[in-house]
């Protein structure tokens, strides 16, 4: 069911509706019975694959905590424990990796011997990359004995299974969102109001936002080749504005509905254009991603025994400050990598890793030189100016990112870029080239975007600033209230686009 | 003590460390500043951090800092 | 009473929604076909009903035919009219009057070719009136769309924000409110009341684009699921089905001729199985009417009234 769908908002109405009428205890259930409602509607057969990964999972998890408490010999427990989350990780990831880049690596072993293996059709199972990840962050959680291992499978199967997140994440940590998904929630008429302004808003940066841009977007980077630099700069600025809004959109959806049911989901976007630096951007964008990364591989990686070697050995080669800073670099190098291998099964999606995991361990390494540098030129860290400077140079560097990210290939985005500084042809700004015809109304689209721009930069401004805009709204007198609800229901039909060819949101489709 | 705060001042200077509480929560320490601290710990201090051991409530200030190395060293 | 007000807020509101929603329908859609036909097939009675694509909706005229056959016809075809659509219009029209006989237009284009969102997709729905066949409608086809197409049924007509002084004079005028087809008339083609689309001789070149050409392995699953129910409903209320494949021009047979031969083959198989007579024009060799491309408007089946009368005129005699 596709989150635009009618019979998605009769599904989540019934939903809602039900859940605050039956009997709370019986509440979890609910959720449990709409989520694999939800799950079989796509597809009966593909439910095999949550299934195996719900189960497999849940008794790791248990099989871990009766070692925990059992084994007495503290060598022994680590070692049984360790195999049973090396097999579970191994099948779980293994499946994963098998459903995602079977057909990639065909690919290249074609590519690199010269054989004829042929293409297997696969089917991607529905959110498998979302709730893989959340699961087996869980039986790490478990492994490192921080969270104790759920002993009742339904209750566990929907923390697996959960339907919000499912189709586009967040990524939730079961110390975070299991006890919410239990517990009992009171109907409460201010939070259904939050909820529904948060949906709305959400379904405003997809529709009117995202889905006007792609237009124009999708008809540069198809034919790049018809247009110059400056059209297809344009283009990459309109990617950087429809992936924010198409993305970040679903979130707020995801999580609005959530929030309907008085669950409240991570935030996976934090106005992420006004970020200083790369690192800074990644703790802005697809938040939940980049911290899970974070903790369950990032931080393993780089204080394991491997990594502790490497850094004596490099502290030895290169002196104190560089050598500890060179595994951290390495080990941020491979979570990106990572990273980009996790967004899909191309060799553009691995370069798009590598430039930001790059950058990041670049300036981790130069960092005490900026320190000297930014006191000899007696830059004010604080002043306005240069945080100006830092969101620009930030801003260029992840848009030279999408490059990688939007166009057909690695070999596309080359050529993008080298026509992109070769061919710019400055006048197309003037001399109307980038009124494109094969974009229906693309003057007009250029307006509507152009307006939700505006309003959305002017949201996110009072956000940075601390401004809780949902209670701004539904505190004002009525007529605002209303003014503003109206304004977005319609705003939708009035003003938005339908997804272009292909459909949908696009992170849906991981 | 003052080691600590040494290592600390080496790997991410101009912080009072003697009185701020919310070096995580505040984003002062990123996860490169952590890890340079781990690495820094291990070869004055022989303690070993584990990924469990990276949390706010011994990172935020230079005391749960102090206080983490001395429950790891036993 | 909290509630009662909280409640009561919510009315209110729901209700300024629905009238803004109104004034936006009654802004940008336009008058249709498909209006003043939902219309006339659910207040008046008809003995035989045609359903189908638009080649039907050109190529039938229910007078010719009904003057013939001595019955009162109506022809439903729209071009955008899948079967789904198709079987709920008559189970629409089966709340009115149970019609003796349905002719269905069989497209095989329409066989392999899914339904998409366009203006069309939810316009035979919104005018229903509403009844539990129009809410079953509405699960069986608009619960797939977009809720925009679903809630505002002026969503598709956004863009024709220009349309809306003539759409406020055409809503004001008393055929409007009466259901004449004349005001829809345009400069090549007017609709007849009994829904028959006479499209005027012209010169020029004709097109050969938008053909779907058939492609037995691109079958959609729902079709035929569709046509057992159309065949199903019928045996319950005793209506007599025909299906029927009106003639494309020659030249297009003659560059298509595997396309279509597979597609005669398959339908002729199908027909057989449900026992259903199976009228296939490209197949039967009769005459009393153009069979080249200068008798129709283009390359894909579209015919030019004139010879399409001569065609219902044909048709009427299988039909007697």
């Amino acid at each position: 069911m596709s989150l635009t769908s009618f019979e998605f908002v009769i599904f989540v109405g019934a939903a809602v509706a039900g859940y605050y009428l039956i009997p709370k205890r019986f509440q979890w259930v609910w959720l449990l019975a709409f989520s694999y409602i939800y799950y079989a509607a796509a597809s009966l057969k593909i439910l095999f694959f949550l299934l195996f990964s719900t189960a497999t999972t849940y008794l790791a998890g248990l099989l871990m905590d009766r070692i925990k408490e059992k084994q007495a010999d503290r060598e022994q427990r680590i070692k049984q424990k360790r195999r049973v989350v090396a097999a579970a990780l191994v099948l779980n990831f293994g499946m994963l990796a098998v459903v995602k880049y079977t057909n990639f690596a065909i690919e290249n072993i074609n590519a690199l011997l010269g054989s004829h293996l042929s293409f297997q059709t696969i089917i991607l199972p529905l959110g498998i990359s979302f709730y893989t990840f959340q699961s087996m962050g869980y039986l790490l959680d478990v492994y490192w004995e921080k969270v104790e291992a759920e002993r009742n499978p339904f209750r566990f199967a929907l923390f697996v299974s959960f339907f919000p997140q499912i189709l586009q994440g967040p990524i939730g940590r079961f110390n975070r969102l299991a006890h919410q998904l239990y517990e009992s929630h009171d109907f409460d008429w201010g939070r259904m109001e939050r909820a529904f302004i948060l949906i709305l808003w959400g379904f405003f940066k997809k529709m009117v936002i995202a889905d006007n841009a792609a237009g124009f977007v999708d008809e540069v980077f198809g034919n790049y080749g018809s247009y110059g630099g400056a059209a297809i700069v344009v283009a990459v600025l309109g990617y950087s504005v429809q992936l924010y809004g198409d993305f970040s959109g679903g979130m707020d959806v995801v999580r609005g509905i959530a929030e309907l049911f008085g669950i409240s989901l991570d935030e996976n976007f934090r106005r992420p254009y006004f970020a200083v630096s790369i690192t800074d951007f990644w703790h802005r964008w697809h938040i939940t991603l980049g911290t899970w990364m974070k903790d369950y591989v990032f931080y393993p990686l780089s204080l394991s025994k491997m990594m502790g070697r490497f850094s004596k050995a490099a502290k030895k080669r290169f002196g104190k400050s560089i050598g500890r800073t060179l595994p951290i670099c390495l080990a941020n190098i491979i979570v990106f990598l990572l990273v980009g291998v996790w967004h899909g099964a191309d060799w553009k999606f691995i370069l798009y890793g590598l430039y930001n995991g790059l950058i990041i361990a670049f300036s981790g390494l130069m960092m005490q030189n900026y320190r000297k540098w930014k006191n000899l030129c007696h830059i004010n860290e604080k002043a306005p100016l240069w945080k100006g400077f830092q969101i620009a140079r930030t801003f260029l560097l992840v848009n030279i990112s999408w490059y990688f990210d939007r166009a057909a290939g690695v070999g596309e985005a080359f050529d993008m870029m080298r026509i992109t500084l070769t061919s710019f042809r400055l006048s197309d700004f003037w001399n109307g080239s980038l009124m494109l015809e094969s974009v229906d109304l693309v003057a007009l689209r250029f307006v509507i975007v152009g307006f939700g721009c505006i309003l959305l930069f002017l949201v996110s401004l009072l956000q940075e600033r601390g401004v809780k805009i949902r209670e701004a709204i539904t505190g004002r007198h009525v007529l605002i209230k209303y003014a503003v609800y109206l304004f977005l229901i319609f705003v939708l039909p009035a003003l938005g686009q339908p997804p272009s060819a292909g459909g949908g949101f696009i992170y849906a489709q991981f | 003590m003052e080691k600590l705060i040494a290592i600390l001042e080496d790997i991410n200077p101009d912080v009072d460390y003697a009185n701020c509480t919310t070096l995580i929560d505040d984003g002062i320490l990123d996860s490169f500043a952590i890890l340079s601290i781990v690495s820094e710990l291990h070869d004055e201090f022989g303690v070993y951090v584990t990924p469990v051991d990276i949390t706010p409530d011994n990172f935020n200030s230079a005391q749960a800092l102090w206080d983490m190395v001395q429950r790891l060293q036993g | 009473m909290r509630s009662f007000k909280r409640i009561m807020k919510i009315v209110l509101f729901l209700s300024i929604c629905l009238a803004i929603n109104g004034v936006f329908v009654y802004m940008l859609v336009p008058n249709s076909f498909i209006r003043i036909k939902v219309h006339n097939i659910e207040n008046e009675k008809y003995d035989d009903i045609f359903v189908g694509s638009s080649h039907g909706f050109a190529a039938v005229n229910p007078v010719v035919v009904d003057g013939e056959t001595g019955r009162k016809s109506i022809n439903l075809c729209y071009g955008g009219e899948y079967l789904r659509d198709s079987y709920y219009l008559l189970k629409d029209a089966c709340r009115t009057h149970i019609p003796e006989r349905v002719i269905y237009e069989l497209d095989p284009g329409y066989w392999v070719n899914p339904d998409t969102e366009n203006p069309t997709y939810a316009m035979a729905y919104s005018n229903m009136s509403p009844s539990l066949v129009k809410a079953e409608y509405c699960f069986a086809k608009i619960t797939d769309a977009d809720f925009r197409s679903a809630l505002f049924p002026w969503f598709h007509y956004r863009k024709q924000y220009g349309m809306i002084p003539q759409n406020l004079k055409d809503k004001r005028e008393e055929s409007y409110r009466n259901f004449d087809a004349a005001p829809l008339e345009e400069p090549t083609q007017v609709m007849s009341d009994e829904g028959f689309m006479y499209i005027k001789n012209s010169e020029g070149e004709k097109t050969k684009a938008n053909m779907v050409l058939w492609d037995e392995s691109k079958v959609l699953e729902e079709v035929p699921m569709y046509f057992h129910k159309l065949v199903r409903f019928c045996r319950e209320k005793e209506i007599e089905l025909v299906v029927m494949t009106t003639p494309v021009p020659e030249e297009t047979l003659e560059e298509h001729s595997g396309n279509y031969k597979e597609a005669d083959r398959y339908f002729a198989e199908l027909m057989e199985e449900y026992g259903i007579r199976y009228l296939n024009f490209n197949t039967m060799e009769t005459d009393g009417f153009q069979r080249g491309v200068e008798g129709f408007s283009d390359y894909e089946g579209h015919m030019f009234g004139g010879n399409a009368e001569n065609f219902s005129r044909v048709l009427a005699e299988y039909l007697r």
